[in-house]
């Protein structure tokens, strides 16, 4: 496609986003100007009330003594600004890169002070961070160094790049973001630095890079290496890890970081030893999120993946992060598990309180206040946690802690004020579970949509069944066997079983072929080969028989799609339709008997159109027997007992495969080298034809909606 | 091998339906690809900026020159009880002055402080001027709009002339050709301007909107106090300050909210429910009043700063507004365009009352509004008042939810349910409750259209009708919801190719069904919901239901409908859901609607869900509850639903200042159980659930506002930050406290609980 046309159609794109957009005018709820969300570990959105309430914007009048008039003060913005640090007094310190200062507020967000650093000025300085003695440090960006001053603003060290072998010739040293850890060494995230943070002591010697990102290495990558020269390879920049963004650190000694351009592990919580304590914990590690933070919004104009741009962690050790391009503020609790989420694209005409344009920072206080710096216009946004906010807050910091039971009245109450919000729903199933109280825990884990927990509750309780019912058990089952011999030997003595079997084939045979026709599916099984043959020559099958054979194994499929239990099949909570399920079935069903009828035709097939047809219904008969006992015993199996489940599942698709394999070789008259030819290019034709339809479709529709375009632009314009 | 040819034939026949079919379903996934962002952007830039008018040319009298009125030349033009209208036959400019008080109102910049203006070019003429406009050139498919104004273009001053109680006179644009018949007359206590839409003229150029005599009662910031009120949600104050940090944001907001069929800012605010605004300054304020033709207007405020030193505040009429003309099918590729006829309202009028009387403050403001409302809307204090204050309790009936095969039906309340439901809300405490049932049509309420009868799984009409009774038993009134807007069902004989809302291009408006859902449910066009409306109101009547609550459009939202069926400018939409709810107030006890717009207050007995918020626009400086001045002891009003709060505390401490009753959303059903519903979304419903705060909480709201149901809030203000006081004709004063820290009164006496609110009777002191 060339560059024109693909920008033409982008714009059509954009005008036709403009035209639906049009027609959604934005309601806006009470209290507070944005939407806040949960996502289940579906991915799907749940509106809930907010969890932060805007508290106000600081640093929007900031008057600085007049330089040429003095005693007077002059108006002077923030410009730009792109970090932002909290201290312990809560005083407020702004890297404002586009005025090449740091500005100091109080805790009520006065302007307490203005650090420029006359005798040697920043050069559009990125990030600031103050130490627990009140130590100010400054990544000067443009001036590649970190310098430390005191509390006053005075410089006491400088620190440029440090000298290493270790350091690769072609790092470049742009410090953008630091934090500074008890023992006085400095963490500093580097512009484009994917070796990880730079580790210095406080002496600025270099000590190691620290919390490097992996390489991403997918399907296609080995593909390209190896079609592609070495130059075109090496030549691909995405091959590079991800460069940390920002880093931020907690009371405990865990060291925070973003990456941006990530589409995993975006949010990292790193020990002293550089590991990631988020990868792959998580409650719901076994479902189908996959590690990746930073949320967005479905329909509301997502125009590419998240990008993090900062991180706070709180007292609490709750993890909030901004996203700068979908503008979206998550928060995370320390495990990783998603609290809520608010923010989506704002409006480009006005400023409103607690709504933020481009968050470049974000940070807490010691009240657990949020504050969002803005740096389009150039403010700071102060958020409070609602009623509901820190309900969630003290429930979840418990159920973190493990004790289950104290969180309970929280999470019923939170559970009250919002019925949809799963981790109350979670955090109550763990309490019930801890407290034995299994059955509880079993409806709420599965309402949670928590499959391990589920399935271990459902194991207690299965475990409970068999232990009070075991003797009824046995009992049956004995009971069952006596009987089942007792009717064998009678049978036997009298001469019962095989006449009668055999009166009644000879009888039903006469006079209506139908259930004969029927029974010879279970013959199929048997002699599979010899069954297609008789279906082809004896004409042992017919329409109706294979009409309903087709429609019970669709009608048993559909059965398993719907009800085998969700710890194996998840996709059953948020695909409820069927009727895309079914139809898929039938077209491919259906192609396959074509494609193969036509290729067979061609290779010397002695099998008419209805002997395909009629043996491509017989062949689904395994779904017919097994589809409903799979069904079954998927609801009575845990987690554990995966590797049975599986087995059976795919047991069944194997078992039809290989029928349809004979019922070639059968119906066809094939050796087994002719069948498998036949059926590739029974597959390839099938490929064929959906990709000739789907052409076919688009370019009619194309073609058509052009014809109308046409008309329309002549016809108005 | 006869046969064998027919098994082939047949054979291709079925391989071309069967890909046939596929091909459609990939086609869907596609499609569905291709439409499931959304975004938004507009080719054609619209708002205020523009570039400079081009210079003046003679037309028939003499050309003005861009400069302040000389107020020693003006001529008495007419006298009322109170004040005295002069005014200019150069620049038709005027001002009244107070007889009593001698306090003065310009319909330009006050003249001491016009030298401090800096702004330069067409915007400082556009200040001078008593009309601007902006236009665009229809004939290029290029052209940006453009600002005007009439003395930038050395205008002319056609037909001027005194009429004995104002005057008359067209402006007359030389650059633009332009002409714009205005009319300015005092009556009593106020003064009207007024735009003549059949007297426009357009020369080759097209008239967007225009604003007339925009800096009416304009006031620098300059010492003295002062805001302008606009009414964003329940209302919101931007106060005067010098604006240092240099803000230029301004506030326009289309009155009566969106038309759908238009292009629509995206600005996230609030809708204008009320066509007033205000601007006080110092110990004088004004109240403004858009009379006629309000449905076409903007609102337009400039804080000091944004545009010129002034605070002003006036409406922009509208005459074209660009629409999205799509040039294929499904409607999302195309281009904004201006349709080539004005809107024409007849008369487009505002009316200034001037206040200087003791008071003028917002309350002030509100009390005028509320006697004009009084003496021109018919209103009527409330009558025959409970002794107890209601409680709205929405009851949802059913909604639908995807299926394996169709939708789920989702029960939320059967009507024996609501039953039982009333019942424990009496026995808990709530001694006059209001019901307004939901969801109650066949299919629930995601499924629009073709009401009635009532779904038979709540228990049919004849279960309704059951309920509503039983309910009076208890004295429990019944309001039956319904949303005309939409339609979904296609029942009632719609087609939504003959009864949909359609733009000026013929794109037919939809908008998404509900959660994870990709169909869409159509607009209805207005007459056509009205129409149904009316068919059902004998319905309602017959199945014993005190009221009529209505959602979505009627009684609140105006959309232009170019539906050749049913056509209908913004202005007859408004006139048929008056005629509607004139028909439905006297075939019904009472009408309610969700969030209404003062155009349908003649007729409704209830506004359910008042807005009580503003838009958090950071030069807005206060929300205050003008709505709910106006409107308390005229109509009942009820704040949104509790048990959906953002904040809980501050929500009902909120409603106890505005003096609104609370409502809740309640079902029988589990909370969780409509969890995957199209339409309620609402995470926790169960009024098992709340039954008891609920009860608290009323039973305080009830001690605080139950002897005041039928009187006027006369004042209202901030004590502190965070500590509002509203006062009632006979003296009950309400003070809230929404702090963390308990707030003592000035008296040193009374000290008001943190996050609590007192009642006195003596007000502060």
């Amino acid at each position: 496609m060339n560059k024109r046309l693909r920008l033409r159609l982008m714009l059509l794109l954009v005008a036709a986003l403009a035209a639906l957009a049009s027609i959604h005018p934005e309601s806006v709820s009470a209290d507070v100007p944005y939407q806040t969300y949960y996502k289940d570990n579906y991915n799907q959105l749940f509106k809930m009330q907010a969890a932060y309430t805007p508290a106000g914007a600081l640093g929007k009048d900031l008057f600085v003594p007049d330089t040429s008039n003095p005693g007077q003060t002059v108006y002077s913005p923030l410009n730009q600004p792109q970090d932002l640090y909290i201290d312990s007094r809560d005083h407020i310190y702004i890297a404002d890169t586009g005025n090449n200062r740091i500005v100091h507020l109080d805790a009520e967000g006065r302007l307490a002070g203005l650090i420029t650093l006359p005798d040697s000025p920043f050069n559009r300085p990125q990030g600031v961070f103050v130490d627990t003695n009140g130590d100010i440090y400054v990544a000067d960006t443009g001036n590649q160094r970190v310098v430390r001053l005191n509390g006053e603003g005075e410089l006491l060290a400088e620190f440029g790049r440090p000298e290493s072998k270790l350091i690769p010739e072609a790092f470049k040293y742009d410090p953008i973001k630091l934090v500074v850890d008890k023992r006085g060494f400095m963490y500093i995230a580097t512009l484009g630095g994917y070796q990880g943070l730079l580790q210095l002591d406080p002496q600025g010697e270099f000590q190691s890079f620290f919390g490097a990102n992996k390489t991403g290495f997918s399907l296609s990558d080995s593909i390209k290496r190896l079609l592609y020269t070495r130059e075109m390879y090496e030549r691909e920049i995405s091959k590079l890890p991800g460069s940390i963004a920002s880093v931020d650190k907690d009371g405990n000694g865990f060291v925070y970081t973003v990456t941006k351009e990530v589409r995993t592990k975006q949010l990292k919580k790193l020990n002293i030893a550089g590991l990631d304590q988020l990868a792959g914990k998580g409650e719901f590690a076994d479902t189908m999120t996959d590690g990746s933070f930073g949320e967005y919004i479905h329909r509301a104009g997502r125009t590419g993946y998240p990008q993090l741009n900062d991180l706070t962690v709180d007292g609490n050790g709750n993890m909030t992060v901004v996203d700068s391009k979908l503008n979206i503020v998550s928060q995370y609790d320390g495990n990783g598990n998603l609290l809520f989420f608010w923010g989506g694209a704002a409006g480009d005409t006005t400023t409103k309180l607690g709504i933020v344009k481009i968050p470049a920072a974000i940070e807490t206080n010691s009240a657990n206040d949020l504050f969002i710096l803005d740096s389009e216009n150039n403010i700071v946004q102060k958020y409070r946690l609602s009623e509901f906010g820190e309900l969630v807050h003290k429930a979840n910091g418990l159920t973190q802690d493990g004790r289950y039971e104290e969180s309970e009245p929280l999470w019923l109450e939170v559970h009250r004020l919002n019925a949809y919000y799963a981790p109350a729903v979670l955090g109550l199933a763990k309490a019930a579970y801890k407290k034995g109280d299994y059955e509880r825990a079993q409806t709420l884990f599965k309402q949670a949509g928590w499959a391990q927990g589920y399935s271990d509750s459902f194991w207690q309780n299965r475990l409970l069944w068999f232990q009070s019912n075991f003797g009824l058990l046995m009992n049956v089952v004995i009971g069952a066997l006596l009987i089942y011999f007792a009717a064998k030997f009678t049978a036997g003595r009298l001469g019962y079983g095989a006449k009668r079997r055999s009166e009644h084939y000879n009888r039903k045979r006469a006079a209506r072929p139908l259930p004969l026709q029927l029974r010879h599916a279970f013959y199929v099984l048997k002699h599979p080969i010899d069954g297609f043959h008789s279906i082809r020559y004896d004409q042992k099958g017919g329409l109706l028989s294979s009409a309903i054979l087709f429609v019970l194994a669709l009608v048993s499929y559909a059965i398993m799609r719907a009800a085998i239990s969700f710890i194996f099949n998840p996709s059953i909570i948020v695909e409820v339709q069927l009727v895309t399920i079914l139809i898929r079935f039938i077209v491919v069903w259906l192609g396959f008997v074509i494609a193969n009828y036509l290729i067979s035709s061609l290779y010397h097939g002695e099998g008419r159109f209805r002997d395909v047809l009629y043996g491509s219904s017989y062949a689904i008969f395994p779904f017919i027997l097994l589809g409903i006992p799979i069904t079954l015993i998927s609801n009575v199996m845990t987690l554990s007992e995966q590797s049975i489940f599986t087995f059976l599942e795919y047991g069944l698709y194997v078992w039809v495969g290989l029928l349809f394999f004979w019922m070639v070789q059968g119906i066809q008259n094939y050796g087994v080298g002719e069948t498998i030819i036949n059926l590739l290019l029974s597959l390839i034709t099938m490929a064929i034809c959906a990709v000739l339809l789907f052409i076919v479709f688009s370019l009619t529709s194309e073609l058509f909606n052009f014809i109308y375009s046409v008309y329309q632009e002549v016809t108005i314009r | 091998m006869k046969r064998k040819t027919i098994v082939k034939l047949s054979a291709a026949v079925l391989t071309v339906l069967l890909l046939l079919g596929w091909g459609l379903l990939l086609q869907r996934d596609a499609d569905r690809q291709s439409t499931g962002k959304a975004g938004q952007e507009n080719t054609v830039a619209d708002g205020t900026t523009g570039a400079a008018g081009n210079g003046g040319s003679a037309g028939g009298g003499s050309p003005v020159d861009a400069a302040l009125p000389v107020e020693a030349a003006f001529v008495k033009a007419a006298e009322s009880e109170r004040f005295v209208l002069w005014t200019d036959a150069v620049t038709a400019h005027f001002k009244i002055i107070s007889k009593e008080t001698g306090k003065v109102w310009r319909s330009y910049p006050n003249p001491e402080y016009w030298e401090l203006e800096k702004t330069t070019g067409t915007w400082r003429s556009s200040f001078l001027s008593p009309v601007m406009l902006e236009y665009i050139d229809a004939s290029n498919s290029k052209s940006q709009s453009k600002l005007t104004n009439w003395m930038e273009e050395k205008g002319v001053l056609d037909q001027y002339e005194l009429t004995g109680d104002g005057f008359r006179a067209t402006f007359y644009f030389p650059g633009t050709k332009f002409e714009i018949p205005v009319e300015v007359r005092l009556n009593g206590d106020y003064v009207e301007t007024k735009v003549i839409d059949e007297g426009i003229a357009e020369g080759d150029l097209s008239l967007l909107n225009l604003k007339l005599y925009p800096l009416f009662g304009a006031e620098p910031s300059h010492g003295q106090e002062g805001y302008m009120l606009v009414p964003d949600g329940s209302g919101a104050l931007i106060k005067f300050d010098e604006n240092r940090s240099n803000d230029k944001s301004i506030y326009r907001e289309n009155v009566y909210g969106a038309d759908l069929s238009f292009y629509n800012e995206q600005t996230g605010r609030q809708e204008v429910k009320m066509p007033v605004f205000g601007l006080k300054s110092g110990d004088r304020s004004f109240l403004a009043v858009m009379t006629d033709g309000e449905e076409y207007a903007k609102l337009f405020a400039a804080p000091a700063g944004a545009l010129g030193i002034s605070n002003w505040i006036t409406p922009e009429w509208q005459y074209r507004i660009k629409f999205f003309q799509s040039t294929n099918k499904q409607g999302d590729q195309g281009f904004y365009t201006y349709s080539k006829d004005r809107f024409v309202a007849g008369e487009r009028t505002t009316r200034y009352y001037p206040i200087d009387g003791p008071k003028t403050d917002y309350a002030a403001m509100a009390e005028r509004y509320r006697n004009y409302l009084i003496e021109e809307n018919g209103l009527a204090r409330l009558e025959q008042r409970k002794e107890n204050i209601p409680l709205y309790v929405d009851i949802i009936g059913a909604d639908l939810k995807q299926g394996l095969l169709w939708d789920d039906y989702i029960e939320g309340t059967t009507t024996k349910q609501a039953e039982t439901m009333v019942k424990e809300l009496r026995e808990a405490g709530v001694d006059n409750l209001s019901v307004l049932y939901a969801g109650w049509q066949r299919w629930g309420y995601s499924s629009y259209g073709g009401l009635f009868p009532v779904d038979n799984r709540l228990g049919g009409n004849g279960g309704m009708k059951t309920f509503i009774d039983s309910a009076h038993k208890l004295g429990v009134s019944v309001y039956l919801s319904a949303n005309y807007s939409l339609n979904s069902s296609g029942r009632g004989g719609f087609w939504k190719l003959n009864d949909g809302l359609r733009n000026l291009a013929g794109t037919l408006q939809e908008q998404y069904g509900g959660r994870n859902n990709d169909d869409k449910v159509t607009l209805t066009s207005p007459l056509y919901g009205i129409r149904e409306a009316e068919g059902d109101l004998a319905e309602y009547k017959s199945l014993g239901a005190d009221g009529l609550l209505l959602e979505g459009g009627i009684g609140s939202a105006l959309n232009t409908d170019f539906n050749n069926r049913h056509k209908a400018s913004r202005t007859e939409v408004l006139g048929a859901q008056q005629r509607l709810l004139e028909k439905a107030d006297g075939e019904l006890e009472s009408i309610g609607v969700t969030d209404g717009s003062f155009y349908s207050l003649a007729n409704v007995d209830h506004i359910h869900r008042i807005a009580d918020d503003y838009s958090y626009d950071i030069f807005v400086d206060e929300a205050i509850p003008f709505e709910q001045i106006v409107l308390h002891g005229l109509v009942t009003y009820s704040s949104d639903w509790a048990n959906l709060s953002d904040e809980y505390n501050a929500d009902f401490l909120r409603s106890v200042e505005y003096g609104a009753y609370p409502s809740y959303v309640f079902t029988a059903a589990e909370s969780g159980k409509f969890k995957q519903a199209y339409s309620i979304w609402y995470y926790s419903m169960n009024y098992r659930d709340w039954k008891q705060s609920a009860a608290e909480q009323y039973k305080r709201l009830n001690e605080a506002l139950g002897d005041v149901q039928d009187l006027y809030i006369i004042g209202h203000r901030t004590l502190a930050e965070g500590v509002k006081e509203t006062i009632y004709e006979n003296g009950k004063t309400i003070i809230v406290n929404f702090n963390e820290k308990p707030y003592v009164l000035a008296n040193g006496r009374v000290t008001v609980p943190a996050q609590d609110f007192i009642v006195t009777t003596g007000g502060e002191a």
